[in-house]
């Protein structure tokens, strides 16, 4: 196979699609269930009783649900480009990928569902606007790791 | 063995009203469904739910795209 072949997009696509999924997760599984700091619809929903606890708890898994799928997808890319031998063996690029992909999700998911329409906060309460900032920042800052690895393992491929 | 079997049925016992709240088709689970099936912001919550993903979906594809047509002339 020739190496003009293998340009990185199916495993950059993967691995930011790896990332999304396993941050989704990281989410999920931290702040959802093991802190409860929110739920999916608790700024607009409060699980102050059982019936809305039920309710955000259905909303939660549908998250965990679309993660899955996500983190699904970006398995079987990864394997078709290993089957076909179209994507490079490039741990950074991979692994700057994952960042970047987990980094664009919070940053996304951060200004849609926490700035713009309220669905959720980080942690609700009087500093909420700062947690809320923190997750944006995280975002930022993974995927600015990320973007830096991706350019390494580029620069490591063409060397 | 029977010990085993005592051991389980306690610990049912024990969890009895955690499984009630479980269970599939008491009152309050029904009351769940009905809740999410009539209420009329569900697509919105849905929609705002797959918003985030759909965006990072479109960046990967975008990429793949990138990928597959690199080096025939319709991409760098």
């Amino acid at each position: 196979m020739g190496r003009d072949k293998k340009k990185g997009g199916g495993l950059l696509a993967a691995g930011i699609l790896l990332g999304v999924g396993l941050g989704g997760f990281v989410d999920g599984i931290v702040f959802h269930q093991i802190l409860q700091w929110h739920n999916m619809l608790s700024s607009w929903l409060p699980p102050t009783n059982l019936l809305d606890m039920k309710v955000n708890m259905f909303f939660d898994g549908l998250f965990h649900a679309v993660a899955w799928t996500t983190t699904v997808i970006g398995l079987a890319l990864l394997w078709r480009g290993f089957k076909k031998d179209t994507i490079p063996r490039s741990t950074p690029m991979f692994v700057g990928a994952m960042s970047l992909g987990w980094g664009l999700f919070n940053f996304v998911e951060g200004l849609i569902d926490h700035q713009l329409f309220g669905l959720h906060h980080v942690r609700p309460g009087e500093r909420e606007l700062v947690w809320d900032i923190g997750f944006l920042a995280s975002g930022l800052v993974l995927g600015g790791i990320g973007w830096a690895l991706i350019r390494k393992g580029r620069t490591a491929k063409t060397a | 063995m029977p010990a085993t079997v005592a051991l389980v049925l306690a610990c049912l016992l024990a969890a009895r009203p955690a499984l009630a709240l479980a269970c599939p088709d008491c009152p309050l689970a029904r009351r769940t469904r009905a809740f999410i099936l009539e209420d009329p912001n569900t697509w919105a919550h849905l929609a705002l739910l797959l918003l985030p993903f759909l965006v990072v979906w479109l960046v990967a594809i975008w990429l793949h795209q990138r990928g597959q047509t690199a080096g025939t002339g319709k991409d760098g």
